[in-house]
């Protein structure tokens, strides 16, 4: 890993990770570190998941009631627990999601504002 | 909490999982398998710290990580237990000392309790600004004006103490009577538990003699007889009927008395300047205390114009009850609480160096739980917490202290505070326990921070266990060490001041002889000495009985003891051709010989002699002769007390005799007047007796004589007059005495602080001693340079307290200029005490390190 790549990554929101967590299962149930893999590799690898944070977060879903966790075999026949998304979860995943959506168009407008003079 | 386990159980499945897939995935990159691991590892991080995060989501973990702390502060405490009793003693007595004063506080207002519907009843004082008598008492004339033009009080009443001589077939027994006047029981809402209250005819002049008995009094005296009401009991010789018990929630309360008798008020020409009474008023519905106050101080006004010579310059107070009793002795807590919050902080500061110390000792300890993970406010949060179990023991053993000090301080205060059998109760155990958790605060706090910081790396490293504590630690210590001298010797200060007014005290000159000198009450009621001329034979029998006998020198008797009287009377005062000024003085209406007998020094002019028959002379007190006649001769003046319905004689005024200081505060003396006894003779009079020899031994006589003419004489209070003006100082002794015991425990806390520190610091410099040593520096050289540093801590702390205490006796002592060499005096044995206590303190460890051997001490580390 070097320096620049390193430097490029970034620390994770507080909250944005449960919310990243509730869309990678809507993709369907899936294990710990297929989670953290996904996050990372649909992200080009800029998002770096914590595993620190990563086990608190998913239990802390799991206490919501947002996700639930169960047994299950992997695809190479191994056991390992597989976390899936609740219906509660799927609800609350728009919710987050609008929420964000709100949010990072506003951090925008604020950052950007002389594109969206001009375009007005 | 199954939930919770099964989710820590998959927790631990699944981090296995992740760190095995990023194995694999690492192996799948090309690395070899224990490379591979050992980087999933490391990408994994803390695993311990994982997992206790995510417990925390599943669980009340502050709670859980409180009960642990607390846990191990507990084997801690099992593992030091002479670290736990030093620190569990200091506190406690810290503790209970504080919550002494609490029950103290909560115990002055528990006598009111059985004061009925206290918001309503107020205490109605007469008062003098100008003369600073803001509660003063009440007369009877000036009583029956408050009651009849009032329309704010549903009910007044007035009372006075007084003690009587209850006799009984077998003895006879001085009981403290309360003399109160007939609303009294409707005002306290006293109810009897047998019998009756008084009635209205019988509180006034030549009603019947009737008492009601206390709970106590019917138990002690009269074996809690049924049949008590109707009975007649035998008061100063006058038969009384009793008419009522009261039940006995009344003991101790206030306003309880042994046995309560009506108050017959004195409406004689004269009373109204004699103020002896206090008011206790109830409020009408609906009135405040400003509106009542309001119509009180038009009635004062009022009667300030009617009665100019007694009541100009006079107003009156109305008091809320309970505020009464919180003004009157919150000033005597706060001087009590100040010192013992000082010693609190003293045994706080203790125990902060002493956990200072422990924490060094722990250095290695608190670097594996850092080095698990564990962060510094954890670390922090371990420690403050390791202490709460320190501090409730201390509470607890402060409890204990808490009940002796209310033991001692009820024996000690009895008489002057009204103190009852206080039982524990929630507020004492709810206010011991907040303490109890605030302390750690103070001394573990603190500890607590230094105890937390450290370099992992070097404290795992040292092979030993016993760290070395940081520069930080020891600095604070020191400072720790300065400020316990500082508080101590602050103590020591504040209680030289009380042995200061103490010693001043002793030292006033009373203005008399008490040396030699007896004095008894003596009584000659109607009942047994129906006429006047009985009277005076009966006095002048004892009189005559008591000279002749062998060791007495000279005998008198006085209306009262010049130094019992505080207040004056309105006089006029003759100045030759200019308009009579008016003054103010007390008057002592004696014998010949009582000035002889009591030894008051004659000035100028004579004295009375026998010859002296009428009783137009006088003599008069030294302060007076001064304020009357200041550049003249006072022989041959004349003076004449004010009296409203009365023209009283003009005396004149023939010598000037020695002013006597009163009992009670020292320095005031009251001006005077001495005439004789003539007119209608005085049914009770103070006989004194000056003896040759020691008069203790003359007692006996004494008491024989009186008992030839009238073996019915009580004479409870015989006793010589060092005896009475030693009980009348025995207030300051015993303050002295708390002070002094508070003061000692403080500095004997600093002097181990003192030597802890020095301890320490021996301990912990033996390799350098060693090497001092080795290159040639003598036993004498480590030790003097070992005390010289200890002495420099404990004697800045010292010096600034000393200061502190100075400054305090300079603006305390301001009134009283006389007292302050002695203060210096004081202040110089404190520096000595001090030096001595605090050099003590460091030669003990300071020999130790003198003795050690350089061989040994090289090899230590």
């Amino acid at each position: 890993m070097s320096t620049r790549e390193q430097r490029e990554r970034i620390e994770l929101l507080q909250g944005t990770l449960d919310l990243l967590i509730l869309r990678t299962l809507l993709l369907g149930p899936t294990h710990g570190h297929a989670i953290a893999k996904a996050i990372e590799m649909r992200s080009d690898d800029v998002l770096q998941v914590e595993q620190g944070s990563l086990y608190p977060a998913l239990h802390r879903l799991i206490k919501r009631g947002w996700i639930s966790v169960q047994d299950g075999t992997s695809e190479n026949n191994r056991r390992a627990k597989f976390y899936r998304l609740t219906a509660r979860g799927r609800c609350q995943l728009e919710v987050e999601t609008s929420k964000w959506d709100k949010l990072a168009g506003a951090i925008a407008r604020i950052l950007r504002p002389a594109e969206t003079e001009g375009e007005s | 909490m199954s939930r919770r386990k099964r989710m820590m159980e998959d927790l631990d499945q699944d981090i296995r999982d992740f760190i095995e897939r990023e194995t694999q995935d690492n192996i799948e990159r090309g690395m070899p398998p224990a490379e591979a691991r050992y980087a999933a590892l490391r990408k994994f991080g803390n695993v311990a710290r994982v997992k206790e995060d995510t417990r925390e989501v599943w669980s009340m973990i502050w709670l859980e990580q409180l009960w642990q702390d607390v846990c191990i502060g507990l084997r801690q405490l099992r593992l030091n237990p002479g670290f736990t009793a030093v620190v569990v003693l200091t506190l406690g007595l810290g503790i209970g000392m504080n919550t002494t004063v609490f029950s103290l506080v909560t115990s002055l207002s528990y006598p009111f309790l059985a004061v009925k519907d206290q918001d309503r009843t107020a205490v109605v004082w007469a008062s003098r600004f100008i003369q600073n008598e803001g509660r003063a008492s009440v007369s009877a004339p000036d009583f029956a004006d408050w009651r009849q033009q009032n329309h704010v009080f549903e009910d007044l009443a007035m009372f006075s103490g007084t003690t009587l001589t209850l006799k009984s077939a077998s003895q006879s027994a001085r009981v403290g009577a309360e003399q109160v006047s007939e609303g009294f029981f409707r005002v306290t809402g006293f109810k009897p538990a047998k019998g009756r209250v008084f009635l209205p005819e019988e509180c006034q002049s030549g009603g019947l003699r009737v008492a009601i008995l206390s709970d106590g009094l019917w138990q002690r005296s009269f074996g809690a007889d049924p049949s008590v009401v109707g009975q007649t009991i035998k008061l100063n010789r006058e038969a009384y009927t009793v008419v009522g018990v009261m039940p006995p929630d009344l003991e101790h309360s206030a306003y309880g008395a042994d046995l309560w008798v009506p108050l017959v008020p004195d409406m004689s020409p004269g009373s109204r300047a004699r103020r002896f009474a206090q008011a206790l008023a109830r409020l009408k519905g609906g009135v405040t205390v400003e509106q009542a106050q309001a119509e009180m101080d038009t009635i004062a006004r009022r009667l300030a114009q009617a009665y100019p010579i007694t009541n100009a310059g006079w107003g009156i107070r109305v008091i809320r009850l309970r505020d009464d009793m919180n003004q009157k002795f919150s000033k005597g807590l706060i001087v009590f609480s100040a010192p013992v919050f000082f010693v609190l902080l003293i045994a706080c500061a203790n125990t902060a160096s002493l956990l200072l110390a422990r924490a060094a000792r722990r250095n290695r300890e608190m670097a594996v739980r850092a080095a698990m993970g564990a962060g510094r406010f954890r670390l922090v949060r371990q420690l403050l917490t390791e202490s709460v179990p320190l501090a409730l023991l201390g509470g607890c053993f402060g409890l204990l202290v808490n009940f002796w000090g209310m033991v001692l301080v009820r024996k000690l205060f009895a008489d002057i505070l009204p103190l009852a059998a206080l039982p524990m109760n929630a507020r004492l155990l709810a206010f011991a326990l907040l303490i109890s958790i605030l302390t750690p605060f103070f001394f573990g706090l603190a500890p607590a921070i230094f105890g937390s910081k450290l370099d992992v790396n070097e404290a795992l490293k040292s092979a030993e266990n016993v760290g070395r504590a940081s520069r930080g630690s020891h600095r604070l210590r020191e400072w720790l060490v300065v400020t316990e001298m500082m508080l101590a010797v602050a103590l020591l200060g504040v209680c030289g001041l009380f042995v200061d007014i103490w010693v001043a005290e002793a030292r006033v000159k009373p203005g008399f002889d008490p040396r030699n000198m007896l004095t008894a009450t003596l009584s000659a009621p109607e009942s047994a000495y129906p006429q006047p001329e009985d009277v005076q034979r009966f006095y002048r029998r004892v009189l005559e009985r008591i000279d002749a006998l062998s060791g007495v020198e000279r005998v008198g008797y006085g209306n009262d003891l010049p130094s019992s009287i505080t207040t004056g009377r309105p006089l006029l005062v003759a100045r030759g051709p200019a308009q009579p000024a008016q003054t103010s003085a007390g008057e002592v209406r004696v014998t010949p010989d009582f000035i002889q007998a009591m030894r008051i020094p004659l000035l100028r002019g004579r004295a009375f002699t026998e010859q002296d028959s009428s009783d137009t002379f006088a003599v008069v007190s030294d302060d007076l002769a001064r304020r009357a006649w200041p550049s003249q001769d006072p022989v041959g003046k004349r003076i004449k007390f004010l009296s409203e319905a009365s023209d009283n004689p003009w005396l004149v005024v023939v010598g000037v005799i020695g002013d006597v200081t009163t009992s009670q505060r020292f320095g005031s003396a009251v001006p005077l007047v001495y005439r004789l006894l003539a007119g209608t003779p005085d049914r009770e009079l103070t006989l004194v007796v000056r003896t040759v020899s020691r008069p203790s031994s003359a007692i006996t006589a004494v008491r024989q004589a009186v008992w030839e003419v009238d073996n019915e004489q009580p004479l409870a209070d015989l006793e010589t007059m060092e005896q009475t003006m030693r009980e009348g100082r025995s207030e300051y002794v015993r303050t002295t005495a708390i002070f002094g015991a508070l003061a000692g425990f403080g500095l004997a806390l600093a002097a181990l602080g003192v030597y802890s520190v020095m301890s320490c610091f021996v301990a912990e410099r033996i390799p350098e001693i060693g090497v001092r040593m080795a290159l040639g520096a003598r036993p004498a050289d480590v030790l003097r340079m070992l005390i010289r540093q200890g002495l420099t801590l404990a004697l800045s702390g010292g010096v600034v307290g000393l200061l502190g205490a100075w400054i305090l006796g300079r603006i305390a002592f301001h009134e009283v200029p006389e007292l302050r060499s002695s203060f210096d005096f004081v202040t110089i044995s404190i520096a000595l005490l001090l030096s001595g206590v605090a050099l003590l303190a460091c030669y003990i460890p300071a020999r130790r390190a003198a003795k050690v051997d350089p061989m040994v001490a090289l090899r230590y580390e």
